[in-house]
């Protein structure tokens, strides 16, 4: 009887089957579709409705960084593209199971990369100057401690490159496509990734880093525009909370930005609340006209009630006045009378900011005065900001 | 992400080779409820996995959380789909009939001819007869739920038979896994006995392919994805694991479910959130084999090279043992020997089942009544 040792034992050799891989062209041997396919009316016409679109370039051929997860990660944990119904299988296309391929697009890129752009421009960047060619080199981004994995998945292993460009403060900015993502980094991760490796550069210049977050559930390949388009209603629920989240991400950068003192300085203004002068925090902070102040300060300068959850995980605020109730989070999120609904940001304009800036949180002052319902006197000669509550 | 919600500890069976503590905690709907919002956060997809003990002794539970989830949809367009892992007993129309409604994926645990002797009642008699009956009905329902078996070392000599009857049953998506437990002590002849049987089912894959069933059998299958993908296959589980963590009944959440109250593994609660630093760092300490995996040449296809993560004290270790390491050095040639012979036959099948980025699609067509 053949022996085993029950060690662990690491093989020196292994020959490796001789059949190819995702990373070889495997488009001919796709030719041949087996015997059950060609007597179902139904896949012959999947297969010619494909066909079709692959001629017409909407679908990619021979891309690979897909189906396969399909195929065995939804078997493996019990996903979800089998036992549909008709009527529901564009709708389970597009919120899939675990590892979901389709992803639905409820903010083209253009318009994600118009609000950004738009964003940081009202901020006071100008972005007339073209972008540098700039290019970080494998191997510097393997001194910033990223996995192997990080850099292959980050879809760009021949390095980072920019699309804006401010001249004059030496700001670059770019913009993470769904073309970069992979299932293992979306292009949220990616952007991250992108900050982090550039904070730890000691470059001149300062990079942001910005994504599409209207994009949900999928990998890279793009699928048959026709299952990858969300339904009216879906994009209707979507939207306004995927627009917030691009501005958050332009705030955020802008307040880095003015704290750091590279974009300029916006005047900044006193604050009476309750004819107290309010101690509002070490920088001027000013984004879209709203005066960023620390948050629970305000909401009890303005003599909310105020529970402050620090569990060490998350700091949550919640300030309470007649009928108005606004919960804030130290992650960012918003919500008004979150016990109605907790993701509705209906009450609260997408222009207008909230954001997370050195560990604090960080309130907008003339909107929160004005939605609890004070009286706000602005001095413009003295640069004085009267609130009465 | 997707949370796995031990919504009990109870249990009507009394399997071998579970992991969780049997107990009489049961998971209250404010910690569902708050599971759910937390799963919501920065995602506009996320899955709700019911597991335990047994999920069906909490059914009205379930039918809670789902309701609960479906009017969060109608709010906020967010998308939840679910799934469930049960030993089968209790399943019945009612619940069948729900399953289909909200799309919810089933898997059955299942050990077909070994299910008496791993899988017995608490009273020790054999669970078998009552399941046939259920596999029939849950079959009729739910075409395409998943046979979840698992080979102990004193029923190997039977995994074959395991997987042929699953597949006889009906099953078509059969997952099957390796009891490595302390209770089931593996020697070299009973690691013999296991390749045996894995030669036994390779001839089975081979033929059911040849004749063009459709199926699936996680141990070769994802054995062969991890020569189709290379590096990224080791990877691509540790991202997905990563994203799977798991409820306990008192809300606690750990970061993997076999794990489950062990606070070395504690990464948070369903209301204050998950410490997402902790989180990272324990997946960390399996990103990278520890030696001697380092220089294995099957290193990227191992299963337990990376994310094979136990607690010594409060430290986490990455470590394969001895009967993990044989097993992924039995079975790797095995499911190679599979793929290259039907890859040389230019079986259509295969090639379009582990290369057509859209043969998802095409099954799914195929499965439309």
């Amino acid at each position: 009887m053949r022996k085993l040792e029950l060690s662990v034992c690491p093989i020196k050799v292994y020959n490796t089957p001789e059949i190819p891989t995702f990373e070889d062209d495997n488009s001919a041997m796709l030719k041949k579709i087996p015997k059950r396919w060609k007597k179902n009316a139904k896949v012959i016409a999947g297969l010619g409705f494909i066909g079709a679109l692959a001629l017409s370039s909407v679908v990619r051929s021979g891309n690979h960084t897909f189906p396969q997860e399909i195929v065995h990660n939804l078997g493996h944990t019990q996903g979800s593209y089998r036992g549909f119904s008709q009527e529901n299988l564009l709708v389970r296309l597009h919120t899939g199971g675990m590892g979901s391929s389709f992803y639905m697009v409820h903010l083209t890129e253009q318009e994600a990369f118009g609000i950004i752009r738009a964003r940081l421009e009202a901020a006071g960047l100008n972005f007339d100057a073209t972008p540098p060619p700039r290019i970080v080199s494998d191997p510097t981004l393997k001194e910033y401690n990223l996995s192997f994995s990080e850099l292959l998945f980050m879809g760009r292993p021949d390095g980072i490159d920019f699309d804006l460009f401010d001249a004059q403060n030496g700001i670059a900015v770019t913009y993470v496509r769904s073309t970069h993502r992979s299932f293992l980094l979306d292009e949220r991760h990616i952007a991250r990734l992108i900050e982090e490796i550039f904070a730890e550069l000691d470059e001149e210049i300062i990079v942001g880093a910005f994504h599409n977050p209207g994009r949900i559930a999928g990998r890279g390949a793009p699928l048959p525009r026709l299952l990858r388009r969300p339904f009216p209603w879906e994009t209707a629920a979507a939207r306004p909370i995927l627009v917030r989240q691009l501005i958050n991400q332009a705030d955020k950068f802008i307040a880095i930005l003015q704290s750091e003192g590279i974009l300029e300085h916006f005047p900044d203004v006193d604050v009476i609340i309750n004819g107290v002068l309010f101690n509002h925090g070490e920088y001027p902070l000013i984004i879209n006209d709203q005066k960023m102040v620390p948050a629970l300060e305000l909401f009890e300068a303005l003599g909310m009630d105020t529970v402050v959850s620090d569990n060490g995980l998350r700091i949550a605020i919640t300030a309470t006045r007649n009928n108005v109730e606004i919960w804030v989070t130290s992650n960012g999120s918003i919500a008004v009378n979150p016990n109605v609904n907790r993701n509705r940001f209906s009450d609260w304009p997408e222009d207008i900011p909230m954001l997370v800036h050195n560990d604090i949180v960080l309130a907008p002052l003339q909107f929160v005065a004005d939605f609890v319902g004070a009286t706000i006197e602005w001095n413009e000669d003295d640069r004085i900001l009267n609130i009465t509550y | 992400m997707q949370l796995t919600l031990h919504v009990t500890n109870q249990c009507n069976l009394n399997c071998k080779y579970c992991f969780v503590k049997r107990g009489p905690e049961r998971m209250s709907r404010e910690i569902a409820f708050a599971a759910v919002k937390l799963g919501m956060e920065n995602t506009n997809t996320s899955g709700l996995l019911f597991y335990g003990g047994e999920p069906l002794l909490e059914k009205e539970l379930i039918y809670d959380v789902v309701d609960y989830a479906k009017s969060i949809s109608t709010k906020t367009g967010h998308n939840f789909y679910y799934k469930i892992t049960t030993n089968g007993v209790l399943l019945d129309e009612e619940f069948l009939k729900f399953a289909n409604d909200v799309n919810m994926a089933i898997g059955l645990s299942c050990d077909g001819p070994a299910q008496d002797y791993c899988r017995s009642s608490i009273d020790g008699t054999g669970s078998l007869a009552v399941l046939e009956e259920k596999i029939s009905l849950l079959l009729a329902h739910h075409p395409f739920a998943m046979g979840l078996s698992v080979v102990d070392s004193a029923t190997v000599d039977r995994a074959s038979e395991i997987v042929e009857y699953l597949f006889k049953k009906g099953f078509r998506y059969i997952h099957m896994g390796v009891n490595y437990s302390k209770t089931a002590p593996w020697t070299e002849e009973r690691l013999l006995a296991l390749e045996m049987e894995y030669k036994k089912i390779a001839e089975m894959y081979i033929n059911w392919t040849r004749r063009e069933d459709k199926f699936y059998f996680s141990s070769f299958d994802m054995k062969i994805l991890s020569h189709l993908k290379g590096e990224k296959y080791n990877i691509d589980r540790s991202r997905m694991n990563m994203n799977q963590p798991s409820v306990a009944p008192d809300g606690i959440i750990y970061a993997m479910s076999k794990h489950l109250n062990n606070p070395v593994f504690a990464i948070g609660d369903v209301v204050s959130g998950i410490n997402k630093k902790k989180h990272k760092a324990i997946y960390k300490k399996g990103a990278i084999p520890t030696e001697p995996c380092r220089s294995c040449a099957i290193k990227s296809r191992c299963n337990y090279a990376y994310d094979n993560l136990a607690s010594s004290g409060l430290d986490i270790i990455n470590d394969v043992t001895p009967v993990q390491c044989v097993h992924e050095r039995l079975i790797t040639p095995i499911a190679d020997y599979v793929a290259q012979t039907l890859f040389k036959e230019q079986n259509a099948m295969f090639t379009q089942k582990h290369y057509n980025d859209l043969y998802p699609f095409m099954s799914l067509l195929e499965d439309i009544d």
